[in-house]
């Protein structure tokens, strides 16, 4: 009996890029322990976030954040871009907290609920004013429906007067409703999304955009952690190999070795 | 963050997303049994946090009630008082009964077409402010909406059928390869964040990190 008599055909060369993947951004993480991992890219959409936040303490109106509807939540695929959206949130929240600046979190799905809940009444906690701690203030639900979320969203931004609107998860048809609702009350915008339903919307409207993987490397970036940062060289690495694959694959099927690259693929 | 708060969910969330990965790729029934019911938990779970949202929301308007909150407060009732309603007919009828199904009928999917509607001038409005030509960029922008707009309505193909040849090749080659590029770098983005929330790495999410 063979090794891959064990494993599902057509998923063995997928199981190899993911150890690859895994081996990587360890090995990666571990440099950036040691220090020796190099140095990142600037993303001006997450360095302009203290700018905004900034704005927004100086003007003493509220930040506004939101992670979408994006068609699910966090017990489907859409989990990735949601979760990277909420480590960006914590980032946020300790400078919103720190400086005393309100801050709304549009929440479309419920259990995100308790993890903002958890996340804000740390920070509160760390500045010592746990005290001041009022969840049903900052948390506001909407709907688990595109359109109604978005509304809540319209009416947040307005009647609260929002200097700072930021937007990063996994976004559906609310993206232009709530990113042009904030163009329209002048508020400095900031927004992420993974896929290409969203990006020309929040490009269109929005002053900083971070556009697909930039979105889950936001929490590594913003943390400011060597070993965070570390892994998205791993990530890199993975960049390289899938692009040699890919070419090597467009060589051969131009030789008409197309039944041969497709083997390979279905191991 | 104490040691629970932290290391506890930590190592939950790298055991169930090991069993997933594990099982998706290994033939082992037992591995894939437990993978289902974990998963079937998530499911629940998050059906069940549509009551915390419940909650979130009942208590923010009635405090908006409670507090007169100028042009607010009766927003707020209004809210609470059809929530409830829904919750009781949705509950008490089942959400087959012509009741709730009429409720549904006539307010909600009239409502969401109503908001969905939106769109159409907002687009227009988004598309005033980006594509003025300010610049090389904000020009390539115009010109490449100006074709895919001829392209998609019918009088581009009145003034010259060679909209659809531009068009199509546009939507066909650039378009395609680039939102190719995008989901390539999406999937690897993911297993990236993955690998780090499973070595507890990337603790963002939970917060004190």
């Amino acid at each position: 009996m063979q090794f891959y008599d064990f494993m599902y055909k057509g998923r063995i060369f997928v199981f190899f890029l993911l150890v690859f993947a895994i081996l990587a951004v360890y090995y990666n993480i571990q440099r950036g322990k040691k220090g020796t991992a190099p140095k990142l890219r600037r993303i001006l959409g997450l360095d302009a976030i203290d700018e905004a936040v900034g704005r927004a303490t100086e003007m003493g109106r509220p930040i506004h954040f939101t992670t979408g509807y994006g068609g699910g939540g966090l017990d489907t695929p859409k989990s990735a871009a949601h979760l990277a959206g909420l480590s960006v949130l914590n980032y946020i929240s300790d400078t919103a907290v720190k400086y005393r600046t309100p801050l709304i979190v549009s929440v479309c799905w419920p259990e995100e609920i308790p993890i903002i809940e958890e996340q804000m009444r740390l920070q509160y906690r760390k500045y010592g004013r746990l005290e001041e701690y009022q969840p049903d203030k900052i948390i506001r639900f909407f709907s688990t429906q595109s359109m109604a979320y978005a509304a809540g969203v319209m009416d947040t931004l307005i009647t609260e007067n929002v200097a700072t609107n930021i937007m990063i998860g996994w976004f559906w048809g609310e993206t232009l409703l709530m990113s042009e609702t904030g163009a329209r009350i002048g508020a400095i915008q900031i927004a992420g999304a993974p896929d290409t339903t969203s990006i020309p919307f929040f490009v269109a409207t929005c002053d900083y955009v971070l556009i697909s993987e930039e979105v889950f490397c936001a929490g590594a970036y913003v943390s400011g952690d060597p070993m965070q940062q570390g892994s998205l060289v791993g990530e890199d690495w993975l960049k390289i190999l899938s692009m040699v694959i890919i070419a090597i694959g467009s060589i051969l099927a131009t030789l008409g070795l197309k039944d041969l690259v497709m083997s390979f693929l279905n191991i | 963050m104490s040691y629970k708060r932290r290391e506890i969910p930590v190592v939950i969330t790298a055991a169930l997303a090991i069993l997933v990965i594990f099982e998706y790729f290994f033939k082992w029934q037992d591995a894939t049994n437990v993978s289902v019911r974990a998963q079937g938990w998530a499911v629940i779970l998050a059906s069940f946090a549509i009551g915390i949202g419940v909650v979130s929301t009942t208590i923010f308007h009635i405090r908006n009630v409670m507090g007169r909150v100028k042009k607010q407060w009766y927003l707020s009732a209004w809210l609470v008082f059809l929530m409830f309603a829904t919750i009781i007919i949705g509950v008490g009828l089942g959400p087959d009964s012509s009741s709730y199904k009429w409720m549904y009928n006539t307010t909600i999917n009239p409502l969401n077409a109503t908001i969905s509607t939106l769109l159409t001038f907002f687009g227009f409005s988004a598309a005033y402010r980006s594509f003025r030509a300010r610049n090389i960029d904000a020009t390539l922008l115009l010109v490449t909406a100006v074709i895919i707009i001829l392209y998609v309505v019918p009088l581009g193909e009145l003034i010259t059928p060679s909209w659809s040849f531009v068009g199509n090749w546009l939507t066909s080659y650039p378009n395609a390869v680039v939102g190719r590029v995008l989901y390539a770098t999406v999937v690897m983005g993911s297993i990236a964040l993955g690998v780090r929330i499973i070595l507890g790495y990337e603790r963002g999410y939970l917060a004190g990190d």
